[in-house]
């Protein structure tokens, strides 16, 4: 009976050290050990930081490998507070950086604003609750899906939703635009079943029907097309334009590296790829935050388009 | 060879052993009788070092086993006092077989394993367990559980043999048998022996001396003829009906069964 | 369903009064089956549908991609090795709490079961706090050059945080189930007392330590919240099976569907391994005596 315990530990054993064999020749890039830069960044980021030909050619010419922890911005401010080990991070909400500014944290006492995004609500492809305006969303029954309101993009909705209560629900408001419109953040709020942790989580949750609608970032539209999903457009007079910042930890122990990094997102080429990706630009001649919808309240059925 | 003196021990607020002193002369066969929950298994188990004492000393050969040497207390580990335990229920290993659980002690003393080996089938043999040395103790019956326990105990050579109500598991036929046989073995021994029971007519078979007790307390010791002709208040009431009986016969034949 | 020969019922007499006063053997019958049988239900059905509309195949393709290996091969080594932890530090508590008393007993006792009320993201957080490089104990962790968060170390402390409670419970049951007089016997025949614990006290406690053994392990392949909160989510260094597939299923809930198949299969084999293995063991060592 012992034999037989310890024959088959054994064999688990020696089949677990083999996977991890497996694991670490296949993920071996380089001959020489190369230097590992850690990004915390925000989960509506991860297609735009993993776009695997930026990725690699990154990597290669800087010999660098990339570790990404990808998550909330919130839960990743805590960590990094906490000092666990980063290098960069990126925020969906630059107010994440100016927190670690003021407790010091940052490389240089800096960060930037490097892209944009803005809310757009998301809805399964065959939009089983009928949604076709921002008014749907209340209707009793719907069940919608956002981020906790720590995270970033849980904060911005609930500015849009506030600030929808203040104009198109406030009579006092030029905007007013009836009594349907009155207490629509409680109504709305109502509707909402669950409190993700981070946005791809609510991308996640409309896309398996488990919920009608749920609000995320423009940079997912455009990333999942509209095979995958309907949208809704949030109007900008209600809609946050989202800062999303990136800064170098004071710990980093490869600042210049980490830098190359930054300057990359803030480069041409890095806007190219944010826009691609659906975020908008913050570069300086850019009019436009170059998000798409800019109609109002109707389903789209066209595909994203960037400029 | 064993003393206790003013032995107490309390479990919370309730008070087991109120003072009690004992004498154990060497190679002697004492049988500590009386009622259930008077302290009896606790006197043995204190002798043994399982338990310790709140007050009062143990003595076995007289050195100090528990108690107060000076300013700081002794208490002299179990396995250091050359004592072996028959429980009652046995207490048998159950994960070994009758062998095993023969030689465990000689083999946690690092005894030669030839040595071992040798004395394990000598105490077979003795006990008449050679057919069951590989059994393991719940394909045995009550009475070869209780020899492979004395066994078990015999094989470490002790100087003190405990046995805490050696037949009273057992069912009235198999009591019978074993009783006499456990008499023979333990007249061929020349351990110091302590034998539990709660049995009046058991005691008084067994045993050279007597020692009778009362809730926490040891009420009369002596001689077997001693208590029995002339037990004291207490023990009179306790031997009760079982002493008019003994005295009937303590002029006849002194063995009670027949 | 067995013969009750002592029940008293014989079923020829016929009562007169209405049979309020007890419960007929085919109701208890029910009452033990239909519970069991709704049981295996609620927990067999979400099982079952991880593989009703699953793509085979892609099993075999996501098998070969290096990153859920690595995800699979993390979870499993971090697994076994929080087990192993939890084992060292688990039985000799258990022990202590099952045959001794000392102050504050009760406390202690209660302060290692919180782990199994505290929510997942709660332990996180509190690892964090105390184990972070500038948490209670970071500094002095990072003097002897321990930085815990994003590595494999932290995502093995995270599981034994959570999942110890199971070898420690269930470990202790078992001591305190032991009879003393079987030990006590050891005790005067053995003078080594460490030798009284490996030959006696551990093997006749064995089933359950070993039962809490693979409880830890479970909970540990599935741990999720505090590796999260405490290590991260860094893939091939802390990305265990369950955040992998958390991740996925945002972007593609197919493959999550294909990852969650994998660890269930895996989880189950592992499992029944255990219990098989287990079966020779569990002798009835005690009889009625």
């Amino acid at each position: 009976m012992k034999r037989k315990l310890i024959a088959a530990l054994v064999i688990l054993v020696a089949l677990i050290i083999a996977g991890g064999v497996y694991a670490e020749y296949y993920t071996t890039q380089q001959q020489q050990p190369p230097v590992e830069l850690r990004v915390f960044a925000a989960a509506s980021l991860t297609h735009a930081i993993q776009d695997n030909s930026t990725l690699q050619a990154f990597e290669e010419q800087n010999n660098v490998k990339i570790l990404f922890n990808i998550g909330g911005s919130d839960t990743l401010y805590q960590q990094i507070y906490s000092g666990s080990p980063a290098d960069i991070y990126m925020a969906a909400d630059s107010a994440w950086l100016q927190k670690l500014n003021k407790n010091g944290l940052l490389y240089n006492n800096q960060y930037w604003n490097f892209t944009s995004n803005i809310l757009v609500v998301i809805l399964p492809q065959d939009n089983p609750a009928n949604i076709t305006s921002l008014l749907d969303l209340t209707k009793p029954g719907v069940k919608i899906a956002i981020t906790a309101w720590t995270v970033p993009v849980g904060k911005y909705t609930n500015i849009t939703l506030t600030k929808v209560d203040k104009t198109w629900g406030n009579p006092n408001s030029t905007a007013y635009k009836g009594p349907q419109w009155e207490k629509y953040r409680e109504r709305f709020i109502a509707n909402v079943i669950t409190y993700e942790t981070n946005v791809e989580q609510v991308v996640g949750k409309v896309l398996t029907d488990t919920v009608d609608a749920g609000v995320a970032y423009a940079s997912d539209a455009s990333f999942l097309g509209q095979s995958k999903l309907k949208y809704l457009a949030v109007p900008p007079d209600v809609n946050v334009q989202a800062k999303y910042g990136i800064g170098v930890l004071n710990e980093s122990a490869h600042f210049d590296l980490a830098i190359k990094y930054v300057n990359f997102w803030l480069s041409q080429e890095g806007q190219a790829l944010l826009a691609k990706y659906g975020f908008g630009s913050t570069l300086p001649n850019t009019s436009e935050i170059g998000i798409p919808f800019l109609q109002e309240q109707i389903v789209t059925t066209e595909e994203p388009t960037r400029s | 060879m064993i003393k206790l003196s003013m032995i107490k021990k309390s479990y919370g607020s309730k008070e087991v052993l109120k003072g009690v002193s004992l004498e154990v002369r060497k190679r002697e066969l004492l049988c500590l009788v009386g009622p259930n929950g008077a302290g009896k298994t606790t006197i043995l188990n204190v002798i043994a070092g399982l338990c310790r004492p709140d007050e009062g000393t143990v003595f076995i050969n007289d050195v100090l086993m528990d108690g107060m040497n000076g300013n700081h207390s002794v208490h002299v580990y179990p396995s250091d006092r050359k004592i072996g335990y028959v429980f009652q229920d046995y207490a048998l290993f159950p994960h070994m077989t009758v062998s095993q659980n023969i030689a465990y002690g000689m083999k946690a003393r690092h005894v030669p394993r030839n040595d071992a080996a040798e004395r394990t089938r000598k105490l077979l043999d003795l006990l008449g367990l050679l057919d069951h040395s590989e059994h393991y103790p719940h394909q045995l019956s009550g009475g070869q559980k209780q020899k492979t326990a004395l066994a078990r105990a015999l094989a470490v050579e002790p100087e003190i043999l405990l046995l805490d109500e050696p037949l009273s598991a057992l069912d009235p036929r198999a009591r019978e048998s074993i009783r006499v046989e456990l008499k023979r073995i333990l007249g061929t021994l020349e351990v110091t022996s302590i034998y539990v029971t709660h049995d009046v007519a058991e005691a008084y078979d067994v045993s050279d001396r007597i020692a009778v007790m009362g809730p926490g307390r040891i009420e009369q010791t002596g001689s077997r003829e001693e208590v029995f002709s002339k037990p004291r208040p207490y023990v009179a009431q306790f031997l009760g009906d079982g002493l008019q009986w003994k005295r009937s016969h303590l002029n006849g034949n002194h063995e009670i069964y027949s | 369903m067995g013969q009750y020969a002592s029940d008293g019922y014989s079923g020829n007499l016929k009562s007169n009064r209405r049979s309020n006063s007890f419960i007929g053997r085919r109701t208890s019958d029910l009452l033990i089956w239909v519970p069991s049988v709704l049981f295996l239900l609620f927990i067999g059905i979400p099982l079952i549908a991880v593989f009703y509309n699953l793509d085979a195949t892609k099993i075999a393709v996501e098998l070969r991609n290096p990153e859920i290996i690595s995800a699979l091969d993390l979870g499993l080594v971090t697994s076994l090795l929080a087990t192993f932890v939890s084992f060292i530090f688990g039985v000799p508590t258990a022990y202590l709490l099952a045959t001794r008393k000392f102050i504050g007993k009760p406390v202690f006792d209660a302060i290692l079961d919180v782990p199994i009320v505290l929510p997942p993201a709660v332990a996180g957080l509190a690892l964090l706090l105390a184990f972070a490089p500038r948490g209670l104990l970071g500094p002095e962790l990072r003097q002897i050059g321990i930085i815990l968060p994003g590595s494999t170390l932290a995502v093995v402390l995270s599981q034994f945080f959570v999942a110890s409670p199971f070898i420690l419970r269930s470990s202790k049951a078992a001591f305190e189930s032991l009879d003393k007089k079987i030990i006590d016997s050891a005790r005067l025949l053995n003078p080594s007392r460490l030798g009284v614990f490996f030959t006696i006290t551990l093997p006749l406690a064995a089933n359950g330590v070993l039962a809490g053994l693979v409880m830890t392990w479970a909970r540990a392949m599935g741990e999720f919240g505090a590796t999260l909160m405490f290590a991260g989510n860094l893939p091939g260094v802390t990305q265990t099976m369950p955040l992998a597939i958390y991740m996925l299923m945002a972007e593609d809930p197919l493959a999550s569907n294909v990852l969650s198949a994998i660890l269930v299969i895996t989880s189950f084999s592992i499992l029944i391994i255990f219990r098989l293995l287990g079966r020779g063991k569990s002798v009835q060592y005690y009889d009625q005596a």
